[in-house]
C-alpha cells in the first residue's frame, strides 16, 4: 500500500534579516491557510515562555519585572536566532514543517549555536581581512578593520543577538542595510575582504592615484575605495587599453596580475607610467 | 510579534485574586483579609500599575507578597487595606523603574518605612523617603538645599 507524502506548498518569503524571518513565515503561512490559529497561539504560548525564561535569567531570578523595552529586546534576539537558524533550512516549507513539529525553545537553541558559530566564521573573516588590507591613506578603511575587531568582544549572542556591536563607517560597493547583527557582520566581512583582495592586484601606487583623481579628500573621507578603481580598469579593459586576463576560468591571481597588464589612469601607457608630463609620475 | 501584548491578555488578574483570596488564612490572624471584590480590585490595580510603569511580569507574586508583608501594619484600617495595597503597588512598580534594587530589597525599603518613618503615610513614602532613596542611588545630595547659597548672599 503506498503511503501519500504530505505535499508541502511552496510557500514565499521575501528575503528579510534574521530577526523579521520567523513573524513573516507566520504571517505567510497563515495568509496561505497554512497555519491554524490554535497552532499559531500555541507558538505564540511557547515565544511567551520562552521570553520568561530569558527574563529570569537576565534578572538573575533577583526581579519578576523588566521595563517593556527590555523585554522587547529579548523578543527581538530571540526572534533574531529563531529566524537564523530557520533560514538555514533548504526552503521555507521545511522551516515551516520545523517551527510546526519542533518545541520553539529547542529550534532557538540550534539557532543560538548556528549564531556562535557564524561569529567564529566572521572572526576567521576578520583576521583574512586585517591580513589582507591594502596600503591607502583611507582612515575610514583602517578604522574599519580596528573598529570591528570590538564586534567579537562586545557581541551577546543570548541577550541581543540582532544588535552590530561595531564601528563600521567604511561604505561597501553593495552594502546590505536590512541585514542585521552577526548576519550583517558575516556579509559586510565577506564583501570587504572580496573588495580589499580585488585592490590588492593593483599596485599601491596606482590605486592611490586612481582614488586621488576620483575625490582628492579621499583619505579622511568615508569612501567605497573599490568602485572607482573596478570602474576604471574595467573601462581600460573594455578600450582596449589593457590587456584582459587569458579565458582560463582556473587561471590563479597571480598568473592574471601577470597577464593583466595595469594601464596608468592618466594615460594610456603602461603602469607605471613614463611620460615625463603625466600626473601619476 | 506581539508577544507582549499576548502575555498581558492570559487571565492573569483571576489567578492573582485567587491567590491573594489565599492569603487570608495568615492576614486573618492580623485582623487583615480580602474579600473576592477586594481581591480582584488589588489584581487590577496590579496590572494598571504594570502598565502604566511600562513593564512586563511573568507569574507575579508581587501582589503576594505585599498582602504578607503589610498585613501586620498598625497603620493600616482593615476597611482601607485593599486600597492602599492598591496604591503601595502602584509605587513599588514606578519606583522600580528608577531604582536599581531587586523586587525584594524594595519591599522590604518600602515595609520599612511605611511602617517606620513615614507611620502609615503613602504620601511621605511615595514623595520624600522614595525618592531620596533614588537621589541616594544616583549620587545626590539630598541634604543639599534646592537654591544655591550664593543667590541668598547677593540680596
Amino acid at each position: 500500500m503506498n503511503t501519500l507524502v504530505p505535499y508541502a506548498k511552496p510557500l514565499y518569503v521575501p528575503p528579510v534579516n534574521a530577526e523579521e524571518y520567523f513573524p513573516l513565515l507566520l504571517r505567510t503561512a497563515g495568509a496561505t491557510g497554512q497555519i491554524t490559529p490554535e497552532q499559531y497561539a500555541s507558538l505564540m504560548r511557547q515565544m511567551a515562555h520562552m521570553l520568561q525564561a530569558a527574563v529570569y535569567r537576565y534578572s538573575m531570578g533577583a526581579n519578576s519585572s523588566v521595563p517593556y523595552e527590555k523585554a522587547q529586546s529579548l523578543v527581538l534576539s530571540q526572534l533574531y536566532c529563531l529566524g537564523f537558524g530557520l533560514k538555514q533550512y533548504p526552503n521555507t516549507a521545511q522551516a515551516l514543517q520545523a517551527v510546526l513539529h519542533t518545541p520553539l525553545h529547542l529550534l532557538a537553541t540550534q539557532g543560538r549555536q548556528q549564531v556562535t558559530a557564524a561569529t567564529r566564521s566572521a572572526n576567521h573573516l576578520w583576521r583574512a581581512t586585517k591580513a589582507a588590507q591594502i596600503q591607502t591613506p583611507n582612515r575610514p578603511y583602517h578604522d574599519t578593520i580596528r573598529g570591528i575587531g570590538q564586534f567579537f568582544r562586545l557581541y551577546d549572542v543570548v541577550y541581543a543577538a540582532n544588535e552590530t556591536p561595531a564601528d563600521i563607517d567604511y561604505p561597501l560597493a553593495l552594502p546590505r542595510w536590512e541585514l542585521c547583527g552577526v548576519e550583517y557582520m558575516l556579509h559586510y566581512l565577506q564583501a570587504f575582504l572580496l573588495e580589499t583582495r580585488f585592490l590588492r592586484y593593483f599596485k599601491p601606487g596606482l590605486v592611490h592615484a586612481v582614488l586621488l583623481r576620483a575625490q582628492p579628500t579621499y583619505a579622511t573621507l568615508p569612501l567605497n575605495l573599490c568602485a572607482p578603481v573596478l570602474l576604471c580598469a574595467l573601462g581600460c579593459l573594455l578600450s582596449g587599453a589593457c590587456k584582459p586576463p587569458p579565458h582560463n576560468t582556473a587561471a590563479s591571481p597571480q598568473r592574471c596580475r601577470q597577464s593583466w597588464k595595469i594601464c596608468c589612469p592618466f594615460c594610456t601607457n603602461s603602469f607605471p607610467c613614463k611620460t615625463p608630463a603625466c600626473k601619476s609620475t | 510579534m506581539d508577544v507582549i501584548g499576548f502575555l498581558n491578555g492570559e487571565l492573569v488578574q483571576e489567578k492573582q485574586a485567587a491567590s491573594l483570596l489565599q492569603c487570608n488564612q495568615v492576614t486573618q490572624q492580623y485582623g487583615q483579609s480580602l474579600t473576592p471584590a477586594q481581591a480582584r480590585q488589588v489584581a487590577a490595580a496590579h496590572q494598571t500599575a504594570l502598565r502604566m510603569a511600562h513593564r512586563i511580569e511573568f507569574e507575579s507574586d508581587i501582589p503576594v507578597k505585599f498582602n504578607i508583608a503589610f498585613c501586620d501594619s498598625p497603620f493600616i484600617e482593615p476597611s482601607q487595606y485593599a486600597s492602599i495595597l492598591s496604591q503601595l503597588l502602584e509605587l513599588f512598580y514606578y519606583y522600580k523603574n528608577e531604582l536599581p534594587h531587586t523586587d525584594e530589597e524594595l519591599l522590604v525599603f518600602m515595609q520599612d518605612g511605611f511602617n517606620g518613618v513615614c507611620q502609615g503615610s503613602l504620601e511621605l513614602l511615595g514623595e520624600r523617603e522614595l525618592p531620596a532613596l533614588v537621589g541616594r542611588c544616583r549620587g545626590l545630595n539630598d541634604d543639599s538645599p534646592d537654591v544655591p547659597e550664593d543667590e541668598g548672599d547677593e540680596q
